[in-house]
């Protein structure tokens, strides 16, 4: 691969990879590895700074968090937190109330209630019903309840899936159950 | 390059409180984890009363209501045919209701189902043998909106006096793991109402 | 047979670990020839048994043997071929097992490349790779032992892995690759242990320990963007990125990760950071079982955890171990690792090179701060709660953008010290043509602050990587006199590091700038849309035509066509579909996507109406997203360059030299 002429020459990043542009273009650079000491200062200064920014990552950290924590409530527990609750990021969890739910297809505006056994909220979404979407299912809606109690949210998810299945047994595929389901349930 | 051999025996104290600083609470908070099931949203149920229910038993034998089982400690499951684990877990329950049959009443409530494919089902699960228990049918699933059931399996534990004392989200699994046995769970639970 | 077999050669591998491991941690301290012989030997046994171990898995699961555990719980015999290969790591047990195969072909070719040389670091090494073994071959014996001898199910129970993980072949690719990067960490971890055992760091040991962290580097990096490009093609949310508490787990061994490989080039050419490169090492390896128990454990709430297993406790306790093992090593040893030059000044290599490191760590701290902090309010407070992805946003996108500035900050100013009037001569090339070009895009209609921002930084970094690597070639063109093409040719085989490297940063340029436009630009629409009508959504009309339902062997899928006309003309047509699996509730929809270099028209299916006369349609405009998945294999293509083993020079011509 390499012949002699080019071993020859000593160009400094030859077998010392990723070397900077000054040593390529003045191969008689000196060597890097001749800083000035300057320890006890600069060590001081980089303790300093590294505590200066440790302190500040922590706080930036900290404070981002506090700002940005979804709750997860149910009705009963968001309803029980009254005006503190204005506005705060929650997911509230329950079922959605019998008789409860408007759609207008024209508007994609969908309105229905959330209960528990102790509660319920009016909840107000911009978005088209999942397909699973009906009365009596559980439902998970992330949002922020506002000063006149209605619930808007941004994200609707219905939590009725089977989902605590252990690794690798299923059972035998039921398919006409499926299909049948499949047809049922269409909102 | 020069081997540091210096026999100077020096323990680097920031690096090592930093260190733990920071691990044993991560550690900590892990361990804190294996505690809790992010999947559990929580049982609002919990020590109130339980919800009336009356409803036809899949034998045809007309039907079973809460209140005929006061007195007994009652465990409701939620079941269906198309759920995954639940084959798993029927012997087990099965199991448990010839043991304990005496001392608390175990009811199987079949969620979104129907009856010829339940009976065919349970046909099958107890290879021909009678069920240890009753399994009722929740028409229309009124029964577990009431219960607030998320998925099936679940299993809602009722004291005498008709109060949720406990509730299982999720199979009970035979496991040769003692941690992981819900064999050796259901049995805990059975024992702390009894 | 099958079972048998599989048992006693996870046995060997046990046996063997243990002992290689403390054979090889007693040859370390006494420096005995035979005893690192030995140890290579135990080693070699050791991946050798495992590769066997996997071979006859592998076969048990092709012929069908459902007497083995595993096989009766992901066999089926309706599967594809394809599907049956694979399926060994598509469940808890067999990834495992395929994890020890990856350790052992990692083995393979450390051995490989220690076989001459490095006779004090390497038995230490050996040592702690088998400890980490023997905790792997403990688990595939016991907690998770997919060879037991087991009664087989009743043949209809048979139906083959999770049929989620059948839904699209990235999931195929997607495990293995996360696997390698993360399994890989094990052999810099152990070079990082020997460093400090032995007190010492020569250079040609911190070269190889490089080159082992380059290769699992690659890998990582390639599984942390599939699982995203898993994400965006199958969850339908019209994303790649959730900052879910999986994804995080595989982000954050690849931030020290990246740290690592600058820091090590710091400590290569100026002998600093000594210690803090080790740390580096046993920090990733730490966060890649962190990432195992947070996938596997079941303890996080994650879109991508499908299993949840009994085996947390185990992994958490190794966990502990290693993490206290690691922090007493630094505690005693890093005194023994002390730097040997000095830091240059503030305006140099070396210092943008430690802001880099610094920068890094914060990431790392931010991103395991926001994925952990749900447990820790839950043991404190008890309540539920998560993080929101705006808190990752808020820090990331600061960090981010700097570390980016300072790609192309680093490389364009020389190592130690420069004057004022040196760097700005070096900067201001890249830096005002950027700032002109980032000015274009303000007049061509960018108007949202970050976005600009993000090209600004992001081609002035790659303008710097080009110039570094155009510079040599002129070089040599000009007092070589080569032809252009010889001129870079060479000048690329000998500075082939310089040139992954730089590859790497355009990559990552790429990378952000279409993360930056695609999160900022997105456009969404939906409604539901009656038979023959259409949905606008920018430029595009998406006509709904019909829906169809059909079955599939492991889902029933109802699929929703739509005619998708740019601007009045047809240019194609789209099935978002839903998918119901066997024994789930809920159905999962597979979105439809036209990906051209612009832009992704991503549709997703929310509902059919029961007389299939209307669909509930959610469309996304994606801009640049393919530009993602380019800068993401741009950047596997220069870690591969920069890891590609350097050709041996023979002693002869070094003579003539």
């Amino acid at each position: 691969m390499t012949r002699p002429d080019e071993q020859a020459e000593t160009l400094p990043w030859a077998g010392a990879p990723v070397a900077s542009q000054e040593q390529f273009l003045s191969p008689e650079a000196d060597h890097p590895n001749q800083g000035k000491p300057a320890q006890g200062k600069g060590k001081l200064f980089v303790a300093v700074a590294l505590i200066v920014a440790a302190a500040s990552l922590t706080w930036l950290v900290v404070g981002g968090v506090e700002q940005n924590l979804v709750y997860y409530l149910t009705p009963s527990e968001l309803t029980a937190k009254g005006d503190d609750a204005i506005g705060a990021n929650v997911r509230l969890g329950g079922m959605v109330a019998k008789d409860s739910i408007r759609w207008r297809p024209e508007e994609t505006e969908l309105k229905f209630k959330v209960k528990d056994h102790g509660a319920e909220i009016e909840v107000h979404a911009s978005s088209i019903p999942p397909e699973m979407f009906r009365e009596g299912i559980g439902v998970i809606v992330e949002g922020s309840i506002g000063s006149d109690g209605i619930f808007q949210t941004r994200r609707l998810m219905v939590r009725h899936s089977n989902e605590y299945k252990a690794p690798g047994d299923q059972e035998t595929v039921d398919l006409d159950y499926m299909s049948q389901t499949l047809e049922d349930n269409g909102t | 390059m020069n081997v540091a051999q210096t026999p100077k025996p020096a323990i680097s104290w920031p690096a090592l409180l930093v260190g733990l600083g920071l691990t044993l609470p991560l550690l900590g908070i892990l361990l804190s984890g294996l505690f809790h099931d992010p999947h559990d949203l929580g049982n609002p149920l919990e020590d109130e009363t339980a919800p009336r229910f009356t409803l036809p038993r899949l034998d045809g034998q007309g039907t079973l209501s809460l209140e005929q089982l006061r007195g007994k400690p009652t465990i409701i499951n939620f079941w269906a045919t198309w759920c995954q684990s639940c084959p798993l877990e029927h012997p087990v329950l099965e199991q448990a209701a010839r043991e304990f049959g005496d001392q608390v009443q175990f009811v199987g409530i079949a969620y979104e189902d129907k009856s010829e494919r339940l009976s065919a089902w349970l046909q099958r699960a107890n290879r021909g043998r009678p069920s240890a228990y009753p399994t009722l049918i929740d028409v229309g699933g009124k029964v577990a909106v009431a219960y607030g059931v998320y998925g099936v399996p679940e299993t809602y534990f009722v004291d005498a006096q008709g109060t949720v004392k406990h509730k299982k989200t999720g199979p009970f699994l035979p496991s040769a793991d003692p941690t992981a046995d819900g064999r050796l769970e259901l049995r805990r639970i059975l024992g702390e109402m009894l | 047979m099958n079972s048998a077999l599989g048992q006693g050669l996870i046995l060997l591998s046990l046996a063997t670990a243990t002992v290689g491991c403390i054979l090889g941690f007693a040859a370390g301290r006494s420096g005995s020839a035979a005893g690192l012989r030995w140890t290579r030997w135990l080693a070699g046994t050791y991946a050798t048994s495992l590769i066997l171990a996997n071979l006859v898995m592998e076969y048990a699961l092709l012929t069908h043997d459902f007497t083995v555990k595993y096989v009766d719980m992901v066999g089926s015999t309706s599967s594809p071929t394809y599907i049956t290969i694979v399926s060994l790591w598509s469940s808890l047990e067999g990834s495992i097992l395929f994890w020890g195969m990856i350790l052992a072909i990692y083995i393979w070719g450390f051995l490989a490349t220690t076989r001459q040389g490095h006779e004090r670091m390497t038995p230490y090494t050996l040592a702690t790779v088998l400890a980490v073994g023997t905790f792997f071959s403990f688990l595939i014996a016991g907690p998770a032992d997919p060879f037991s001898a087991v009664q087989p199910r009743p043949d209809s129970m048979h139906t083959g892995p999770n049929p989620l993980l059948q839904n699209h072949w990235l999931m195929i690719i997607h495990p293995p690759a996360l696997y390698l990067g993360y399994v890989g960490m094990t052999i810099p971890f152990g070079m990082g242990v020997s460093a400090l055992l032995r007190g010492e760091l020569g250079a040609s040991w911190m070269a190889l320990t490089r080159s082992w962290m380059l290769v699992p580097f690659g890998f990582l990096t390639a599984g942390v963007v599939l699982g995203g490009w898993w994400a965006y093609e199958v969850l339908g949310w019209g994303g790649y990125w959730a900052w879910d508490p999986v994804e995080n787990a595989s982000f954050l061994p690849w931030l020290t990760a990246a740290a690592f490989l600058h820091a090590a080039m710091l400590e290569e050419r100026r002998g600093l950071l000594k210690a803090w490169t080790v740390v580096l090492l046993l920090v990733t390896f730490a966060l890649t079982i962190l990432g195992t128990f947070m996938t596997r454990s079941g303890v996080f709430n994650s879109v991508h955890s499908f299993t949840q297993s009994a085996i947390g406790p185990t992994f958490l306790v190794f966990l502990a171990v290693i993490l206290v093992i690691s922090v007493l090593l630094v505690g005693l040893r890093m005194h023994l690792l002390s730097d040997e030059g000095s830091l240059g000044s503030p305006l140099s290599r070396d210092a943008a090179f430690i802001v880099n490191n610094l920068l890094f760590a914060g990431f790392t701290f931010v991103v395991l701060v926001g994925t952990v902090f749900p447990l820790l309010a839950e043991a404190v407070r008890d309540i539920k709660l998560s993080v929101g992805a705006p808190f990752f946003n808020q820090l990331s996108v600061p960090i981010g953008l700097t570390i980016v500035f300072l790609m192309g900050v680093g490389p364009a100013l020389p190592w130690g010290r420069t004057s004022g009037k040196e760097a700005a001569s070096l900067l201001w090339v890249p830096l005002t043509t950027s700032l002109i070009l980032g000015a274009l895009a303000l007049a061509l209609g960018m108007r949202q602050l970050w976005p600009v921002v993000t090209l600004i930084v992001s081609l002035f970094a790659a303008l710097v990587a080009l110039r570094d690597m155009v510079t040599p070639v002129s070089a040599l063109m000009r007092r070589r006199g080569l032809p252009p093409l010889a001129a870079a040719s060479l000048a690329f085989r000998r500075g082939r590091r310089r040139y992954g490297g730089q590859i790497v940063h355009i990559g990552v340029a790429l990378v952000v700038v279409s993360i930056a436009v695609s999160s900022s630009y997105q456009v969404i629409e939906e409604g539901m849309v009656p038979k023959g009508q259409s949905l606008t959504i920018a430029d595009y009309e998406l006509r709904f035509e019909e829906s169809r339902s059909f079955r599939e062997p492991h889902r029933d899928v109802l699929e929703a066509q739509f005619t998708v006309l740019q601007n009045g003309r047809e240019v194609g047509s789209l099935g978002p579909r839903l998918n119901r699996y066997s024994g789930q509730m809920n159905p999962i929809g597979t979105p439809a996507v036209l990906s051209t270099a612009r832009q992704d028209l991503y549709l997703s299916l929310m509902s059919v109406a029961k007389d299939g006369q209307a669909a509930g349609l959610r469309a996304f405009i994606n801009p640049m997203v393919s530009w993602l998945w380019v800068g993401a294999t741009v950047m596997v293509l220069g870690v591969l360059i920069a890891a590609w083993p350097r050709r041996r020079q023979k002693p002869a011509t070094k003579a003539a030299a």
